[in-house]
């Protein structure tokens, strides 16, 4: 009880008591806090989450070459060679990023189901692209879209329609598409100039990577080979060359450990095709059927040097016997007997779209 | 007569007050995360899309060619290089809705006998306070014979320059 006119000597006074109490208060207080701050470091905005998602699925397209970096020449009906791709990458190496394969940029696109994993031979739609690319416990929804900066062409899509009005992570990547070069072209000469019945082709893989960089190289091992052997004469009996062997051999037998192999090796893809005149695939079993009158095509799928064992280091020669002289010269695949054009870059945009 | 009331006795008071600065303090730092959130993201973007274009167009299509980003900062083509930078950054793929309308201007730094300089190579418009992001890339210009006025004291041959690129959304 107060009384007027009364001093009360403690009045106005912070207590010892107050002290250690407020103290106690505090300190609590400060460990609350460090653990509350603890506990919202997990806690992340919606949009930050998908930008950053997006931003991350189109670093893995444009600058990562995927894993295993040549996962394009993957048989995809097989479960073991689809299984054995990681990371969809479509990068050509990742020393060069924005720069990437159309090899990869097909596969990814067109290899794919329309939804779920029923087809064979393609990537599930969306599982495959969800383990491969995106990443993540959550099943995110996805747009990639993907358009040259060709007026005339197509977008290439995978993943559901872009939502108009829920919030979504996007990022738009500027990248070139390296075109791989076009059929080389080679001239049978006369009888009366050539004293060669075999034709050589050889593929110094060691010189084609080493001469040029990879966004402009001829790379036999991992894109198709097309090759046109044309101008083919009769000899003076009016009779036209018949192809009687075919062999792809590997240099030097020592070190790779190579030999040769028939064209026929094969009969599923990736192989070797040879066409006579356009109209009559090669066959080693019946001679007098391989007579040439115009043009031998000879198609190499992607992959099928990388099937047989061959590699960077390896020299390779396609060696073709006629029953009759057809050249007087061996034959390069190389930057020089590219008929049209050597590989080109060409601009396009990506962009990826998470919800 | 001087006694103790309406006073705290001072070691108290300046325990207190220090307890209670330092507390303040402790609370704030550890419970606050500052950070830019949405901006930084976009402003990543922005970013990514301006490196993105500046590499592509200092990337040839064919193998021995001149990049066409060499060759407009060569020939001080602005009219060309507006037209094909804001092109990269406006091309989209048609899946979806994207806002654009970028702006920018473009500085190339160099460095002669005087030290390093610089010289706006070209702007959209005119910088005030928007939000903004810098994007550069070293252009190399081999053979460069420039005019007296186009990068001055800048000496012929084969130059590398910084080009430096502003960029902002309108």
């Amino acid at each position: 009880m107060r009384f007027p006119r009364k001093v009360d000597r403690e009045e106005g006074l912070l207590s010892l008591d107050f002290l250690i109490g407020f103290t106690i208060f505090l300190i609590a207080l400060i460990f609350v806090g460090i653990m509350i701050s603890g506990l919202l470091v997990h806690l992340q905005s919606r949009t930050i989450d998908y930008d950053a998602v997006a931003y991350r699925t189109s670093v893995v397209l444009v600058e990562d070459p995927g894993e295993p970096a040549n996962w394009q020449l993957a048989d995809l009906q097989y479960p073991a060679e689809r299984a054995n791709v990681k990371r969809l990458g479509l990068a050509i190496q990742k020393n060069y990023p924005g720069i990437l394969l159309q090899d990869k940029v097909g596969k990814f696109f067109d290899d794919t189901s329309s939804t779920g994993c029923l087809a064979e031979g393609t990537f599930c739609n969306p599982e495959d692209y969800r383990e491969k690319l995106i990443f993540g416990d959550y099943p995110y929804h996805f747009n990639i879209s993907l358009k040259t900066l060709d007026s005339s062409s197509q977008t290439r899509s995978v993943g559901d329609p872009v939502p108009d009005q829920s919030r979504y992570g996007y990022i738009k990547r500027i990248v070139k598409i390296q075109k791989p070069d076009s059929i080389h072209i080679y001239n049978a000469t006369s009888e009366s100039e050539s004293c060669l019945k075999t034709t050589s082709f050889r593929f110094n893989i060691t010189k084609l990577y080493d001469d040029v960089p990879p966004p402009y190289r001829i790379d036999p091992l991992s894109q198709n080979v097309s090759i046109l052997f044309r101008n083919f004469s009769q000899n003076g009996t009016g009779a036209w060359p018949s192809i009687t062997d075919i062999q792809i051999c590997t240099y030097p037998i020592a070190l790779t450990g190579g030999g040769c192999i028939g064209a026929d090796a094969y009969d599923d893809s990736p192989r070797m095709i040879v066409t006579i005149d356009g109209n009559k695939e090669y066959n080693s079993g019946d001679p007098a059927a391989n007579t040439v009158t115009d043009y031998v095509s000879i198609n190499l799928e992607k992959g099928f040097f990388t099937r047989i064992g061959y590699d960077r280091f390896g020299t390779i020669d396609l060696i073709m016997t006629f029953d009759q002289n057809v050249t007087n010269q061996d034959y390069n695949y190389d930057y020089s007997s590219s008929a049209a054009s050597l590989p080109e870059l060409q601009s396009a945009v990506l962009e990826v779209w998470v919800w | 007569m001087v006694t103790d009331d309406g006073q705290l006795y001072t070691i108290e008071g300046i325990a207190a007050a220090l307890m209670i600065v330092v507390t303040a303090y402790l609370v704030v730092s550890t419970t606050t995360v500052l950070t830019q959130q949405d901006v930084h993201i976009i402003d990543l973007q922005l970013q990514q899309l301006g490196n993105d274009a500046l590499a592509m167009m200092d990337t040839p299509n064919k193998y021995g060619d001149e990049s066409n980003l060499s060759s407009l900062v060569k020939g001080n083509k602005t009219n060309e290089f507006h037209n094909q930078f804001l092109a990269y950054l406006n091309v989209e793929s048609g899946s979806g809705m994207v806002s654009g309308n970028y702006e920018y201007n473009a500085t190339i730094y160099y460095r002669n006998i005087s030290g390093i300089n610089s010289f706006s190579f070209d702007e959209s418009q005119e910088y005030y306070r928007e939000n903004a992001v810098k994007v550069s890339r070293w252009v190399s210009l081999k053979e460069f014979n420039p005019s007296p006025q186009y990068i001055p004291y800048l000496e012929p041959g084969n130059r590398t320059v910084l080009l430096e690129v502003q960029l902002w959304r309108e």
